[in-house]
């Protein structure tokens, strides 16, 4: 006992390391300076200053942008990601690696070049607006950019995967015959969909889900160009307070508050994990 | 085919049983199935029928169609041609899940996400059984199978003998007319699967479902059926009961698919007086006539295939062959093996063929290298294969 602990211990010390150094120590440096920084003479006077700076109308209207187009940027990436698992997973093989390919092309562009990418489809003059007009639907251009319409359609672009692929490893690890046995006990594909794909791969879905929320939460370079100044989101906030105002406490406040909202799913969700997807 | 009935009918408690009594449960006819790019057609006019209560062996090796048609008569494949009826009805062009046909399948299938009892359950939930007959008929079909202490236990929580005793319960919990099992013991080591083989039987015999094992294991087939179906090419060989399949088969497929023996090359000599002359090599053998298979008129000098079981057959010191009316032929051993219960001994003959012998450990011992005579025991009818027929139902691998 004594030794499998040890060794377990000698085996994760790598990865114990590397977490300590660079996630936990500069998230605690974070949350201490979110309660006072050190004045000229370094002396630190703790404080709930910045939180009370933050608790406002202002910063809640921020949390409440990031909270809803993050959500539904995580509700858009599973529906859409269902679609194309199950569209995956029916093809032939070597058509199904060719979409799987195209599906991660996001992650291997820049999010600048892909927002700016949006930028020419969603502009004044870009693609969709001319469609329309061409189709005589609109007679003047509509403003669809820096709104958060645009930062949830950039984002569910860029975060497709996230949500697409745990779905697909779900799907296509259901064993055929199950759909047989479902046959053979009176179940239409109708039923079959409901009663043994949906919760199969409604497990997937959740982490796919809270994988995607987190990322939308944290996401900075898709709203600040798709959002411009109008849709200022938390990372956005954070940003300015740091940036442009100098104010280290308050963005620190402001992140404190971000890593409670983003925690709180993933860790219901890891909590309810085992009741979902019904494996123990 | 007869020790099934007198138990079904015992068994008041299902209503399977008094239904199935009176109609055949399941008949099959002219049955062709041919996958595109495949050349050949993997099930080639393929007929049967089963009896109420029946236990039919579908005995084939990979490849020979017996899956194919399995899940033809399931309905997860339609049939090029022919018909599958259940009961009365004309199933061939009705969709799976409307034939309430009963399927254990070879990996079980249990759904991972259900309990045992709901998995059990499921069958009576597609159908629309109200919630509390679905809950006796679980209770009652769970208790059948011993398992109500694991009724809320997952798939994955219980032993590889009572998953299969789930799939089961699963399977015969909607009283279906007929019960395909596809290979369900393959996964299991032999003396379990021996086990759980022995307790379906016990269970279907109380249910009275007639019931289809389709499986490539002949020891399995022989001991499952009343009767054993051997598929080869896409093609039923021979139906019969299991002894007849084993004394007597229809074909040289059959002969060496199902059990041990020796196939050699003859000569037709002729028929006299009830007896067919064969001649293997210099040896002329007089056996029984009803070995004969097929009644086509055989001329003299014609390539024949003669076939013995080891336990058709017995050793005779060299010295005293001469004195036998039934010599196969004489030769030395060229191979001695010990299985249990008797010796195998491989004899190489003049003729430069070799047979196999089964001898007890009590007679005498022989070693390799011996002069022996091979003699036909007294009553044993080997069998007489036309070259023919050899070529037509020859192993398609």
């Amino acid at each position: 006992m004594n030794t499998t602990f040890r060794s377990a211990v000698l085996l994760t010390l790598p990865v114990l390391i590397f977490v300590v150094v660079l996630f936990v120590l500069p998230v605690a440096m974070l949350l201490l300076s979110s309660f006072g920084l050190p004045d000229q003479n370094g002396d630190v006077v703790p404080s709930f200053a910045a939180y009370d700076g933050i608790w406002n109308a202002r910063t809640g209207k921020v949390f409440l942008t990031s909270l809803a187009i993050s959500l539904s940027v995580a509700l858009l990436t599973t529906v859409i990601g269902l679609q194309f698992a199950l569209i995956i997973n029916k093809m032939r093989p070597t058509a199904a690696s060719l979409l799987t390919v195209v599906l991660f092309l996001p992650l291997a562009t820049s999010e600048i070049v892909i927002g700016y990418g949006w930028l020419i489809i969603l502009g004044r003059n870009g693609v969709v607006n001319l469609a329309l007009q061409g189709l005589g639907l609109i007679s003047a251009p509509l403003s669809l950019l820096y709104s958060p319409a645009a930062v949830v359609v950039g984002l569910t672009g860029l975060l497709l995967p996230f949500s697409a692929l745990p779905i697909l490893t779900s799907l296509s690890s259901i064993d055929s015959n199950l759909y047989l046995a479902g046959q053979s006990l009176g179940a239409s594909r109708l039923r079959m969909a409901f009663e043994i794909t949906f919760p199969l791969v409604r497990g997937a879905m959740l982490s796919g889900a809270a994988v995607v929320y987190a990322l939308a939460m944290s996401a900075f370079a898709i709203p600040s160009v798709l959002g411009g100044q109008r849709v200022q989101t938390a990372p956005l906030n954070i940003y300015i307070n740091y940036i442009n105002l100098f104010d280290h406490a308050s963005g620190s406040a402001v992140a404190c508050m971000l890593l409670i909202l983003v925690m709180i799913p993933i860790l219901l969700f890891a909590r309810g994990k085992n009741l979902l997807t019904g494996r123990v | 085919m007869q020790h099934g009935r007198g138990v079904t009918v015992s068994n008041s408690g299902s209503q399977a049983a008094l239904r199935g009594a009176y109609t055949t449960p399941l008949r099959v006819n002219s049955i062709s199935k041919t996958y595109p790019g495949n050349g050949a057609a993997t099930l080639d006019n393929v007929s049967f029928e089963l009896a109420p209560g029946e236990r039919l062996s579908l005995l084939g090796p990979s490849g020979s169609g017996k899956s194919t048609l399995l899940h033809i008569m399931a309905g997860f494949v339609k049939p090029d041609e022919g018909e599958v009826y259940v009961g009365e009805r004309d199933f061939t062009h009705v969709a799976a899940h409307r034939r309430g046909i009963g399927v254990v399948f070879q990996n079980l299938a249990l759904f991972p996400h259900l309990t045992v009892s709901q998995n059990v359950a499921f069958g009576l939930r597609m159908r629309g059984v109200d919630r509390r007959s679905q809950r006796e008929r679980v209770e009652r079909v769970l208790k059948l199978v011993n398992l109500e202490e694991f009724a809320q236990r997952k798939p994955s929580q219980i032993s590889g003998g009572q998953k299969q005793r789930v799939a089961f319960a699963r399977a015969v919990v909607t009283e279906p007319p007929v019960l395909l099992l596809d290979e369900p013991f393959g996964a299991l080591d032999t003396r379990l699967r021996e086990d759980i083989r022995a307790e379906f039987i016990l269970l279907q015999e109380r249910l009275g479902i007639a019931t289809i094992l389709v499986t490539h294991d002949q020891e399995e087939a022989l001991s499952f059926g009343h009767r054993v179906a051997v598929l080869n090419g896409g093609k039923i060989c021979q139906i019969a009961s299991p002894e007849d399949i084993y004394e007597a088969p229809a074909d040289p497929f059959v002969a060496t698919f199902v059990g041990k023996g020796s196939l050699m090359a003859a000569v037709w000599g002729g028929r006299t007086g009830g007896k067919a002359e064969l001649r293997l090599g210099s040896q002329v053998l007089r056996c029984d006539e009803r070995g004969i298979r097929g009644n086509a008129a055989i001329a003299a000098g014609a390539p024949m295939q003669f076939f013995v079981r080891p336990d058709w057959l017995s050793l005779l010191p060299g010295s005293e062959a001469d004195r036998s009316e039934a010599m196969v032929g004489r030769g030395t051993i060229s191979r001695r093996r010990f299985a249990g219960d008797h010796f195998e001994y491989d004899v190489e003959l003049e003729s430069g063929q070799t047979v196999m012998v089964n001898v007890s450990p009590l007679e005498p011992n022989l070693k390799l290298g011996d002069a022996v005579g091979v003699e036909l025991r007294p009553g044993r009818v080997p069998c007489i294969f036309e070259m023919r027929r050899v070529v037509m139902s020859g192993r398609q691998s």
